[in-house]
């Protein structure tokens, strides 16, 4: 076969404007509604998803400071335990399912591609389905609690307290097929990524010289294929039943089944979960520190070691959510082992990114605070995550407020201040302007003293015996100047947040011009404009070393020979991505919205019938035909003489102000 | 005058791959590591769920003489994996066709595939019967259904994936694409055989090795 | 205002006198527990002043202001010194890390099993547990007289100083109890019994909670629980396995008749009464208990006439149905139920 040659080629004026319209005809959406409707670009489908995951983020907030006003007072009559309940079930289900996972799903969207340096994802009408299907799983949670039939069994929903006969109506179906539409989406979403970052690297970015984001989004994508399943089962069973003429009993004590079941089948999912969300954390801190040290990352091989053993050693864990069950003690001991174990991998990265800013030179800009905040919080999670390990401990402050401390040190610290510090990282990149510096660091600071300053205090109420998931407390218990204190502090988070809004909107309109890379970075998404053109790369780039950017950009080749117009793109090997072959991609369509459509309904309406299921699985077949019943692009050209793309009628794109006119008009 | 750049030239390499090369090959190979992660789940709850039973599967009481060791019908149950496997044979000879660009011997093989599908699907149902449960009697029928329900629902993807498939074949005939379509849904098929072994052994023999 | 003060300092206020604290040690369990949880506070807390100075050298020294900004400044050339004296460090960084996880662990495993030794330790007592939605129901059985079997309700009184057997038993969702002056928490789950083994080393009256979330009046789901000498806890339990007392003035005595003609008899049993039934509270010595519908508000009189009359109104949720008493018959039955010492 005939790899990809090396050549000089002489640079024609105009031929860049000429490859750019070619391009961006080919890629860019259609205009209007429908194009909006049909686009499958990633960075489309990443930023609505981000969008929305950000708009559940503010909502489950809301939830929390409602709580928070609760509990601010011991005997507090603000909200009812029916209200209450509904509050902390939502609260901790959006967090978990709408918001940590996918909008470190969408960075990943939007970014591998661009870091590994390609067009599009793989499989981009997938990634247009994903996203209309986590949407109607999101829409369905919010329904249930606007309606005040919101679930109320927590986001764990255990049995038997969530099966038919403790929870009659339908608030926990509400939640249980939320799981299962959103954990479509979430499988879909790792698909994806391992395809991409498997197939469409930039020539020469074998295994060893993958950016570390794109590493974290692999493992994690992993972890989500092996984890995911295993609620989307959980809730299955449960929903199947709740289901009236259906009425399995998997859960059913008097019939055989077993509540247990549950727990084990929801932790298997569980734990690993928490690293599905940390991991893209790390990604995000690997990415940051190296730029703003101004050195290669130390570790970096330390570092992927550490990403998958992580991944292993998560999956040997979920037992300690249940030392209080009857389990072995000698099966208590290795999880206990395990869950010591998993500190080491987390160790290692930490101690890497403190030598990589110890040796380097750093400046500090907001997206180094929040590595600073991420670092601190998150290593005060992880030691008291050590605490809960060890089984006698544990079962003291199980299902205390100092879990809710912990798991808000591990989960805020290890993935909300990494986030942040992405988006003031990034924002450049998506919109070509920056976010203001000054709002930046009033942002971190308020969140970093509001953080502590609600979450703190909970370690020692829980220490002090208050339990979690309770709607009010006694006054002789002495817990309420700490709760009133965390309920302040809530009060800061969210004055935070509303100063990061403002930032956004008023950053996307008139911030500072950042230009290609204002951080001076190192990986390739900054070898393109910002915000990236629709096909994202003129030439696909190659890669000569870990750090693209810095290894001497300027004399690594381009690609040539990929067609414009055609949605190609070059596949290339998975261990050292040489040249392999072309590939023409999906374009844009509305099937994967009309895929969607019948899929969620059938989900939504078997909450309430079973009928659901056999009319659904008719229709979603009907969906599927145009899938399957399509050629390529390439060989209906072949065919068709006259084949002309309409698109070619339309006006193109206005030029990036890099590229010239062609000299010749 | 004008500058140079160096450029890998890639517009000689071949327009398609038909084997694990494609990406369409690997993203089906991930959804079926999926599957077969909810199958392993499944498996491991119907064990779980033995530990509350003293017999394996629990007396059936409802029939008149109530059955004390209501085996599933293992008749029914060996017919159907082989002819589930008979499929997956007929999907390989379909696979070596494709590979070659036959159209018409896709097309013959590829045939018998759907229709021995069909045959399964009809099968599946005299499976249920077998049982001797109804799903909602008791948790050992639930989980045993769950098990021949879901993988019923992977043989009406195969057969339908491969229907639109030859109808696509026979009217526009053989290109790249589907091609490696026929391939990437042979390695489906060869997932729906291959999966059923364990589960076949576990539903038919698991009441015989862990039923008292 | 105080303790807002003290959580920026968690050793000081732990040293206060708590009912329902896990590290106010007077059980044996919580004893050991407390002992290790201060030994990880101790080693962990450094662990994270250190990593915390070094997080704050490393990006407090960075450049700051827009002068140092300059994006396009090449990275640091790497130096192989420097490298290999980072490796170093690193390196060692690990191995503490290893080594100290692994004591951790075997503390973690030492304590275990010395906790665990309760439950081969011979138990004098041993108590049935039923968590109910949400309520406690506490039985103690009598080995050689099993007929001289005592139900109680939200309160529990254990002799201090003795292994305590508790199987714990639950008939609808799950529980968990715990008592965190005493030891740690153990899940009451339906079809699956459990056991757990308590030793109280000191008297007092602390208090149990529902730990694990069971729905609508989890909040409300509490314990009473006395450890006291053994002689005191014989002297209460002689007292409790006798039946009522039977009412002694005419307002009691209309009291009782309030009882045995309206609902309350469908879910309460009153020992030496027709009142049977077990869907709620046993009410035998209800006058004695020093807190309501499961330790929720203090048994006093107005609560009691509140309760009675509404519950949902102060527990919404609970199972109990409200109750349409005339004034008079309401008096009578309160007089009634405070005298059933």
């Amino acid at each position: 076969m005939k790899r990809g040659e090396l050549k000089e080629i002489t640079v024609v004026p105009g031929l860049d404007a000429n490859e750019h319209r070619a391009l961006d005809l080919t890629w860019r959406r259609k205009p209007g509604l429908l194009g909006w409707l049909q686009t499958t670009n990633h960075k489309d489908i990443a930023i609505r998803y981000i969008v929305t995951a950000f708009i559940f983020f503010g909502l489950a907030g809301i939830l929390a400071i409602l709580m928070r006003l609760q509990l601010a007072f011991p005997e507090n009559t603000f909200i009812g335990p029916d209200l209450y309940n509904q509050l902390f079930t939502v609260h901790g289900t959006t967090m978990m399912f709408l918001f940590a996972v996918p909008i470190t799903e969408a960075f990943g969207i939007y970014f591998v591609p661009l870091m590994v340096g390609t067009r599009n994802v793989a499989l981009p009408r997938l990634n247009a389905f994903g996203y209309y299907v986590y949407l109607a799983g999101g829409i369905l949670l919010y329904a249930g609690l606007f309606l005040n039939i919101g679930p109320d069994t927590g986001w764990f929903s255990y049995v038997p307290l969530a099966g038919p006969q403790f929870s009659p109506g339908k608030r926990v179906d509400f939640w249980a097929q939320m799981i299962t539409l959103t954990e479509i989406a979430g499988l879909t979403t790792a698909v994806e990524i391992i395809v991409t970052v498997f197939k469409q690297r930039a020539v020469g970015m074998s295994l060893n010289r993958i950016p570390l984001f794109v590493w974290a989004m692999v493992v994690t994508s992993f972890m989500v294929i092996f984890a995911m399943p295993s609620v989307m089962l959980a809730s299955s069973y449960l929903a199947m039943d709740r289901l009236a003429h259906v009425n399995t009993h998997f859960f059913n004590p008097g019939e055989g089944g077993d509540a247990l079941l549950y727990q084990h089948i929801f932790w298997f999912f569980g734990h690993p979960e928490v690293y599905i969300i940390f991991i893209p954390g790390t990604g995000f801190i690997s990415t940051i520190v190296p730029t703003f040290a101004r050195r290669r990352i130390f570790g970096y091989t330390a570092i992927v070691l550490a990403l998958i053993s992580t991944a292993f050693i998560g999956f040997g864990l979920w037992v300690h959510h249940m030392f209080a069950t009857p389990v072995p003690e000698l099966g208590q001991s290795f999880f206990t082992a395990a869950s010591m174990i998993i500190a080491i991998p987390a160790g290692l990265q930490i101690f890497c990114w403190i030598a990589t800013l110890w040796s380097g030179k750093p400046f500090l800009k907001t997206p180094l605070l929040w590595v600073g905040g991420f670092l601190s919080i998150f290593v005060f999670g992880g030691l008291s995550g050590i605490m809960l390990a060890s089984v006698p401990i544990d079962l003291q402050v199980h299902d205390t407020f100092f879990v809710v401390a912990h798991f808000h040190y591990v989960l805020i610290g290890g993935m909300v201040f990494p986030l942040f510090g992405a988006i003031y990282y990034w924002f450049p990149k998506w919109t070509g302007r920056m976010l203001s510096e000054s709002l930046g660091k009033w942002n971190f600071w308020l969140f970093f003293i509001g953080f502590n300053v609600t979450f703190f205090p909970m370690h020692q109420l829980g220490l002090k015996g208050m339990p979690r998931r309770v709607y009010t407390y006694a006054t002789e218990t002495g817990w309420g100047p700490l709760n009133l204190l965390a309920t302040i502090g809530a009060g800061i988070i969210g004055l935070s947040v509303l100063i990061f809004l403002v930032n956004v909107l008023w950053s996307r309109k008139s911030g500072a011009m950042a230009g290609e890379n204002p951080w001076g970075a190192a990986t390739l998404e900054w070898a393109t404009t910002s915000p990236p053109p629709s096909y994202n790369f003129l030439y696909l780039p190659t890669v000569r070393g870990r750090d693209a950017l810095w290894d001497q950009p300027h004399i690594s080749p381009v690609v040539a020979g990929v067609r414009s117009d055609i949605r190609q793109v070059l596949n290339t090997t998975m261990l050292e991505a040489a040249p392999d072959h072309l590939y023409e991609m999906a374009g844009d369509s509305v099937y994967p919205l009309l895929l969607a459509i019948p899929v969620c309904a059938t989900v939504i309406v078997g909450i309430f019938t079973p009928w659901a299921f056999a009319i659904g699985a008719f229709l979603t077949f009907l969906a599927f035909i145009p899938w399957f019943w399509s050629g390529t692009e390439e060989a209906k050209q072949h065919k068709d003489k006259k084949y002309k793309r309409t698109l070619e009628l339309e006006e193109p794109a206005p030029l990036p102000p890099t590229m010239e006119e062609p000299a010749t008009k | 005058m004008n500058p140079t750049r160096s450029v890998i030239d890639v517009s000689e390499l071949p327009r398609s791959a038909l084997d694990h090369r494609s990406p369409i090959w690997i993203g089906n190979a991930l959804l079926l590591a999926i599957e077969t992660t909810m199958f392993a789940i499944l498996a491991a709850s119907y064990f779980y769920l033995r530990q509350n039973f003293e017999d394996w599967p629990p007396p059936q009481v409802n029939f008149i003489p109530p059955n004390l060791h209501p085996t599933p019908d293992l008749f029914w149950g060996t017919a159907n994996l082989v002819v589930i496997l008979a499929a997956t044979f007929f999907m390989f000879l379909t696979d070596r066709a494709a590979v070659r660009f036959d159209k018409s011997k896709v097309l013959l093989w590829g045939s018998f595939t759907v229709v021995l599908g069909i045959l399964a699907v009809a099968f599946r149902f005299r499976e249920f019967h077998g049982t001797q449960f109804r799903w909602d009697d008791n948790a050992y029928a639930s989980v045993v259904w769950g098990i021949l329900l879901m993988h019923l629902i992977h043989l009406f993807v195969g057969i339908s994936e491969d229907g639109f498939m030859f109808a696509y074949i026979m009217k526009y005939g053989m290109d790249d694409k589907h091609a490696r379509d026929v391939r990437v849904t042979a390695v489906y098929w060869y997932w729906i055989g291959g999966i059923w072994l364990p589960l076949y052994a576990i539903i038919y023999f698991g009441p015989y090795w862990i039923g008292k | 205002m105080k303790d807002a003060g003290f959580a920026l300092s968690l050793p000081l206020l732990l040293e206060a006198m708590e009912m329902q604290s896990a590290l106010d040690p007077a059980g044996s369990g919580a004893r050991q527990v407390s002992s290790l949880w201060w030994l990880y506070f101790w080693i962990l807390t450094a662990i994270f002043v250190a990593v915390l100075i070094c997080t704050c050298i490393a990006i407090g020294r960075a450049r700051r202001g827009p002068l140092a900004i300059q994006p396009n400044e090449p990275p640091l050339p790497e130096s192989q010194p420097t490298e290999r004296r980072v490796f170093a460090v690193v390196a060692a960084c690990l191995a503490m890390t290893i080594a100290i996880l692994f004591a951790l662990l075997a503390l973690d495993i030492f304590t275990g099993r010395s906790v665990y030794a309760l439950t081969s330790e011979p138990h004098p007592l041993s108590l049935k547990v039923i968590g109910h939605q949400w309520w406690w129901e506490v039985h103690y059985q009598d080995a050689d007289h099993p007929e001289n079997l005592m139900i109680t309700a939200n309160e529990m009184h254990i002799p201090v100083g003795k292994v305590v057997r508790l199987e714990l038993v639950s008939t609808d969702v799950i529980h968990s109890f715990w008592v965190p002056n005493i030891s740690g928490k153990k899940d009451l789950i339906p079809g699956h019994p459990t056991k757990t083994w308590i030793k109280a080393e000191k008297s007092g009256t602390f208090r149990g909670q529902c730990a694990e979330f069971c729905g609508h009046q989890h909040a409300h789901m509490r314990l009473e629980f006395v450890a006291e000498s053994p002689a005191k806890f014989g002297k209460w339990l002689a007292q409790a396995r006798q039946n009522a007392r039977p009412p002694a003035t005419p307002s009691e005595q209309r009291g009782q008749r309030v009882f045995l003609a309206n609902q309350c008899i469908m879910c309460h049993t009153i020992e030496g009464t027709p009142a049977r039934a077990t869907l709620g509270p046993d009410l035998t010595h209800f006058g004695s208990r020093t807190r309501l519908a499961a330790g929720s508000f203090p048994n006093t009189r107005g609560y009691l006439a509140g309760w009675i009359a509404n519950p949902q109104n102060i527990k919404p949720g609970v199972k109990m149905p409200p109750n349409t008493l005339g004034p008079d018959d309401l008096n009578a039955l309160v007089d009634y139920l405070e005298s059933l010492k």
